[in-house]
């Protein structure tokens, strides 16, 4: 049975109660449907080709086993097999590959198989994001096979791509514009295409990535009060519209005009859902909510796991689903360890096991036939609860950190590495003696990727060095290396680098007062803020005795 | 009202009263008196309204009250019918309408200023009642109104976002608007006389009847009841009774004059006829149609019952289960599944169809089965799927269920235990699992799990008399009873008979203690069951001693299969990853009916002869009974023996290179092997043992310490204490010797008082922590002997105890690290001075070593 028939032939009880029922679970239920789910992938994976490529003939019985002979996983140790889609050595046949940037620039992209099994988790998981997202409190829910959804997603391959198809298998909800139509238009056009629907049709949901949503809501806002130079023109735009939009749009345009203020995508629509994924949410949180009248719902869904969990009613924390994949927690200390000692590989710790304001990054073994076990996905999560009173929810809470420290990710577009940057420097030919980057946020509370940069010396009485010459050079080579980037200018109008320069030989002292040199790429605050100290310091440079 | 419409009302009030009498008999809920008091007002209103136009006593203003009555009432019934379907709390509304209903009433009745009774018109012979409503009577029309306004709201708040309860809603909003629509036509001439408002009236009652029946709060068949039925006749014949009785009368006048007289005798006796047919004809009617099937389950049931208390045996309970299951409701396929003994795991030990289930299996941790157990009532797939515990199904179990279409589960209980799972399949026109199959489902359950608890019991009880305890085969017992029958099968055919005897059982029994000889029988008895199948039955024939009974087998086949089973045993201990055991042999007896035994007697006395010959030809071999055999000499004793004494020469050797070994690395340690050798040879002597175990104990003793090699000299030698990292080093000393001695597979004999001589009785020694029986005999002997040596002699670190010093000692440690039967036994020869002095020992060790 469809959503879309439950919902006419079920009482709304039993339709949350099957969609959202994992929330009523305690831990040790919560852990049962885990470890029972991980032994059948364990027994699927230890068979399977991939399996046996990185178990070297191990054979693990229990889960115990499986954690300590399988060590972490990356993509690298899939990408052999993975890239060529050598389908014959996967646990399970794929029902589809699913495809997004893996590292910029440096490896193009990266695949993830999605089993059947695989897929109907996610069609229920997502179905159960959806409620959630129309949920006032627990149990209320106000979902219609008639309802609209603003489409603002990337298409397949990529994950987002799923979301109509799985969508649409469980209930008639009509996007805005049709995805077919809307895969073929540009982004303005369909931005444009959907608001025009949308004041036809009403918008029900929104879904997309933080930054995009929140774009996507600033054009709608323009497109809504969009002044022409004449009245007339202005008159002869309402007559294309039917009544009820143009009584839609004079509504609005009196409550703005009343309240003083620009018209915002709430005077126009009122949404039941708003349901944002990817990096960064947290900046655009509140200016979402204040553009679209209701607070945004947090996903966290990806290539590798896909959708595994969900904020609720509340908004305040996510949980994770049961069954979408088995979860283990690398807490901080341990991260750091690794980012110190690459060899180190870092205790794991289960749902079960997380401390209340821990940071941990996540490492998943996707259910159900995935191809990856053990596998570190890159996103940082700090546990605010094991239970929440206010829900009445038993199991451990999370809110979304950022990556890893190794991995700089602007507004969920870009994931640059290290090797990225060195790539982009080499490519500059700037005589950049050294560098570091550090993601931080502005005075909009934007991130932005700042990078202190120390000249060679000989070349600062050869080269013309400003800020905004290296940044210009380097941002042409960021865009030249990694495509995403280059989106963060056409589709969201970032440019997001942002450049300090050092006095020279400020890296080579501070390597010389802490013996060991500073981290390239996300250094702690601290770190970075005795950098940035010691240059009032009068040091003597390696230079042949030269004093500055 | 004209006459014409009279029968309106009069259906109005019948069928009022029908569904009132109907659901009188069914379950009450709040919901169902509710729906009661619509009836209720809806009785009061039509009835009050009848009876006031046929002018009925009292008086027409009695009817007529008794009818406003029930149409103010009628409101608030509504209104407190649509609170209780909703669920809403209104609780302080309800009240206020309450009290508006009796204001209304109270007025009315007493001055008749909202709504006086209409006068009585005579036009002709017609009569009319005809109404004077004034400007208050708007006043009604409000109260109705605000009522019926309240109601829609709350109608419509609790459906907004539900599209289910809004279609549970649909028919009772459908009902009040037709009710109004009803009121609304009266007004209109075209419809005058037409009793419009009864007629609304009736269909807003049959509304609330299916909104009710639509969300299942009744069973239709619960609401027929004989009460229904006499009801029914009783309408009927006032019916027939009213309208045939005067045409009767006229048929009997013209027709038969001569019964004139007769004529109410005659009418009564066929009016009595005809309601019995009637009534009769009505019966058959509701039970046809309502309760025909009810009376076949409860005769299915009854049925199922009384067979299954019949039988003891599983598989007829099962085959019961299963045909009234698929009779009684229709099922396309049944399935039985039943706990497995020794795994739990459920699988399918009957079915309605023979093929295609043979692989399956549900394990006892499948989340199906868990809800089975903690919940007592049939499940449906399609309610499962919408649970969590779904969530954690494999996706094979998934697919096994969705293969074979389960549809619905029927957990077997006693108690809390679930001993079994029935499984169905869809029904046969492919419609829904009803209420009433759940119901019979629960029942069957209930009965067939306490069969098939009784029948396990029964059966567990038939085993356990027939089989040995230890081992799981046949009891010496059975094996007479299974043996006879056999023989009596095959007299065309032949018959053969295994006996397979353990060698030196006893001896390893004393070696490694009788848990782990327990085990080597277990294991004895699984590879003979594992080889022999389904070919022949296994009994343990005595402690030691298993019988094979072969039907159709003959001398060869049989020799040959057991010449397999000896090899097994033969290579049992060799694959055993703890510490070396010894080799564990068998010899065995053949003997086959008809080839070298006519009866029973003879089958077994021959196959025992052959197991003797076989042991005394040097054991581990497989002998067939033949005459000849009889006639074998006492030669293979005495040839035995020379063996055994060539072996220990041949063993001794080797001895004494490796304590030679310990000699030159350490000499402390060789003397003190010595010693040792000599106190447990002492001790176990004066325990009982037999020649060949002083020998083992004395070589044991001899190469307890061996391991010492490993150990360095500094640690050896050292003066001082030992640190905790040298005692752990030095503790390896136990584990370096079974290391030298496993790979002198002559040798192994030792390795269980080697490896044990450094355990406590109490089970805090090292290394395995064993204690008491579990520590062999010869462990626990070394273990004093050590002790005792290792007291009474100097060491670089301390003085030598005396001896009186030491025995206290090893009386203080009796039961906790030492055997507190041996201690006594040891402490006694050394105070009578049966044990002697160091040189006396050394003499004897040499002179020993000259021989």
């Amino acid at each position: 049975m469809r959503l879309e028939e439950k919902l006419k032939n079920l009482h709304s009880d039993a339709v949350w109660q099957e969609y959202c029922g994992f929330l009523d679970l305690n831990i040790d239920e919560y852990m049962q449907i885990q470890n029972r789910l991980m032994l059948e992938q364990i027994s699927l994976w230890s068979k399977s080709g991939l399996g046996q490529s990185i178990l070297n003939g191990k054979n693990p019985d229990s889960i115990e086993e499986f954690r300590k002979q399988v060590p972490l996983t990356s993509y690298e140790d899939y990408a052999d097999i993975l890239l060529l889609k050598q389908e014959y050595m996967l646990p399970d046949k794929p029902a589809i590959w699913i495809q997004t940037t893996w590292e910029g620039g440096r490896n193009p992209i990266k695949v993830a198989p999605f089993s059947k099994s695989m897929l109907d988790t996610y069609k229920i998981n997502m179905m159960a994001c959806m409620i959630l997202a129309t949920s006032p409190e627990k149990g209320k829910f106000n979902i219609k096979a008639a309802d609209t959804f603003l489409y603002g997603l990337a298409p397949l391959p990529y994950a987002t791509g799923l979301v109509p198809v799985l969508l649409n298998e469980e209930i008639g909800i009509e996007f805005l514009p049709p995805v077919k139509e809307a895969v073929k238009m540009s982004f303005s056009e369909r931005n444009k295409k959907g608001f025009k629907l949308g004041l036809r049709k009403g918008i029900d949901y929104f879904f997309g990535l933080g930054s995009v949503t929140y774009f996507i809501s600033l054009s709608l806002s323009l497109m809504g009060s969009s002044k022409s130079k004449n009245e007339s023109t202005e008159s002869k735009k309402m007559f294309r519209y039917s009544p009820f939009m143009v009584l839609r749009i004079l509504r609005a345009k009196y409550c703005c005009k009343k309240e003083n203020r620009e018209l915002k995508p709430k005077d126009l629509f009122k949404l039941k859902g708003l349901m944002i994924v990817g990096t960064d949410n947290e900046c655009y949180k509140d200016d979402l909510e204040d553009l679209w009248g209701i607070r945004p719902m947090e996903m966290f869904a990806g290539t590798e796991p896909g959708c595994i969990g969900t904020e609720t009613w509340t908004r305040d924390g996510l949980y994770f689903f049961p069954d979408a994949c088995f979860y283990e927690f690398i807490p901080e200390e341990e991260m750091d360890k690794h980012l110190e000692t690459p060899e180190y590989q870092p205790k794991t710790y289960l749902m079960n096991e997380v401390i209340p304001n821990e940071k941990y990054e996540l490492v998943i073994s996707v259910l159900k036939g995935g191809a990856f076990v053990r596998y570190r996905v890159g996103d940082v999560y700090r546990c605010i609860g094991l239970e929440s009173n206010t829900e009445k929810i038993k199991i451990p809470r999370f809110k979304y950190v950022d990556r890893v420290p190794d991995i700089i990710d602007i507004a969920g577009f870009t994931r640059i590495s290290e090797g990225c940057i060195r790539d982009v420097v080499d490519l500059s030919g700037l005589a950049i003696k050294d560098w570091l980057a550090v993601k931080e946020y502005n005075n909009q509370n934007r991130p932005l990727l700042h990078m202190y940069i120390e000249m060679k010396r000989e070349s600062l009485i050869s080269s013309a060095i400003t800020k905004d010459i290296l940044r210009e050079h380097l941002s042409v080579y960021f865009k030249y290396v990694d495509n995403d980037y280059k989106d963060l200018k056409r589709i969201l109008g970032m440019d997001p680098l942002k450049i300090t320069i050092l006095k020279c030989g400020t890296f080579e002292e501070y390597e010389r007062q802490k013996e060991k040199p500073i981290r390239a790429i996300n250094p702690s605050p601290y770190e970075v803020k005795e950098l940035l100290e010691l240059q009032n310091e009068d040091y003597e440079l390696n230079t042949g005795g030269w004093r500055y | 009202m004209t006459g014409n419409f009279i029968a309106v009302p009069i259906a109005a009030l019948f069928c009022y009263l029908f569904l009132m009498v109907a659901f009188m008999a069914a379950k009450k809920t709040k919901l169902i008196n509710s729906f009661l008091m619509v009836l209720g007002a809806l009785l009061l209103w039509t009835g009050g309204s009848f009876c006031m136009r046929m002018q009925l006593i009292p008086s027409i203003p009695f009817w007529y009250d008794i009818s406003v009555l029930g149409l103010t009432f009628l409101p608030f019934a509504l209104f407190n019918f649509v609170d209780e379907f909703v669920g809403s709390k209104t609780g302080l509304m309800k009240k206020i309408w309450f009290l508006l209903f009796i204001a209304v009433n109270a007025v009315n009745i007493t001055t008749g200023a909202l709504l006086a009774p209409p006068e009585l018109v005579y036009s002709g012979s017609e009569e009319r009642f005809v109404y004077h409503p004034t400007w208050a009577a708007a006043i009604l029309f409000v109260y109705f109104a605000t009522i019926a306004v309240h109601m829609l709201i709350i109608l419509i708040k609790s459906s907004r976002n539900n599209e289910l309860v809004r279609k549970q809603f649909t028919p009772i909003i459908l009902g009040i608007i037709i009710l109004f629509i009803g009121h609304l036509f009266v007004m209109f001439s075209i419809f005058q006389g037409f009793p419009t408002d009864i007629l609304s009236g009736l269909i807003n009652a049959f509304c609330i009847f299916y909104a009710l029946y639509k969300r299942r709060l009744f069973k239709l068949t619960l609401l027929v009841s004989r009460g229904i039925c006499y009801f029914i006749t009783l309408g009927l014949a006032i019916l027939i009774f009213s309208n045939a009785i005067s045409f009767m009368e006229r048929f009997i006048m013209m027709n038969f004059p001569e019964f004139v007289e007769y004529n109410i005798l005659i009418i009564s006796v066929l009016f009595t006829l005809s309601i019995l047919l009637i009534y009769y004809a009505i019966k058959k009617f509701i039970d046809n149609v309502f309760i025909k099937e009810e009376i076949l389950r409860a005769e299915n049931l009854k049925k199922f019952s009384y067979s299954v208390s019949k039988s003891l045996q599983i598989d007829e309970i099962l085959e019961e289960l299963v045909r009234v299951i698929q009779d009684t409701i229709g099922v396309k396929k049944v399935h039985v599944c039943v706990a497995g003994d020794s795994t739990g795991e459920f699988t399918i030990v009957h079915s309605s169809s023979p093929v295609g289930f043979s692989t399956f299996s549900i394990q006892k941790d499948n989340p199906l089965v868990m809800w089975l157990c903690r919940h007592n009532e049939c499940l449906l797939m399609k309610d499962f799927k919408r649970t969590m515990a779904y969530k954690s199904m494999w996706e094979t179990e998934k697919k096994q269920l969705a293969d074979l279409d389960i549809e619905c589960l029927a957990p077997l209980k006693d108690e809390d235990e679930l001993v079994g799972i029935v499984l169905l399949t869809g029904k046969e026109r492919n419609s829904n699992f009803a209420f009433d199959d759940v119901s019979f489902l629960a029942s069957v359950d209930s009965i067939g799990s306490i069969a098939v608890k009784n029948s396990k019991l029964y059966e567990k009880v038939y085993y356990e008399a027939r089989t040995d305890e230890l081992t799981g085969l046949l009891n010496r017992k059975y094996f007479y009873v299974t043996i006879q029958e056999e023989y009596e099968k095959n007299t065309d055919h032949s018959l053969a008979l295994i006996i397979l005897n353990i060698d030196d059982f006893k001896l390893y029994n004393q070696l490694y203690g009788n848990k782990e000889g327990d085990i080597a029988l277990q294991r004895v008895a699984q590879i003979i069951r594992a080889t022999v199948g389904s070919n022949g039955y296994v009994a343990r024939y005595g402690g030691k001693e298993f019988a094979i009974i072969l039907p159709m087998y003959d001398i060869l086949s049989s020799k040959t299969l057991a010449e397999n089973i000896r090899k097994q045993i033969l290579n049992m201990n060799k694959r055993t990853k703890d510490y070396t055991l010894k080799v564990l042999t068998v010899s065995g007896g053949i003997c086959a009916i008809p080839h070298s035994a006519s009866t029973v007697k003879h089958l077994i006395d021959n196959a025992d002869m052959a197991v003797y010959h076989a042991k005394r030809k040097g054991k581990n071999l497989i002998l067939a009974y033949s005459v000849e055999k009889r006639e074998l000499d006492n030669q293979t004793e005495s040839v035995g023996r020379d063996v055994k004494a060539d072996i220990y020469s041949e063993y001794a050797s080797t001895i004494y290179a490796l304590t030679a070994a310990i000699d030159a690395k350490d000499h402390y340690t060789f003397n003190h092997s010595k010693r040792v050798s000599y106190y447990a040879t002492k001790l176990a002597y004066a325990y009982g043992m037999d020649e060949d175990y002083v020998r083992i104990i004395k070589e044991a003793a001899l190469l307890h310490d061996i391991g010492k090699i490993g150990i360095s000299e500094q640690i050896l030698n050292k003066a001082d204490r030992l640190n905790d990292e040298e005692y752990e080093e030095m503790k390896c000393h136990v584990e370096n010797s079974i290391g030298i001695i496993k790979h002198l597979p002559s040798l192994d004999y030792v390795i269980p008082a080697v490896i044990g001589h450094h355990e406590w009785y109490d089970g805090r020694g090292y290394p395995r922590r064993i204690a008491k029986e579990d520590i062999p005999l010869s462990a626990r002997m070394l273990c004093i002997s050590d002790s005792f040596d290792a007291m009474t002699s100097k060491r670089p670190y301390r003085l030598p105890l005396p001896v009186d010093e030491a025995i206290k000692i090893l009386e203080a440690g009796a039961g906790r690290q030492f055997d507190p039967v041996l201690v006594p036994i040891f402490v006694h020869m050394v105070r009578n001075g049966l044990i002697n002095s160091e040189s006396e020992m050394d003499k004897a060790y040499e002179e020993e070593a000259l021989l």
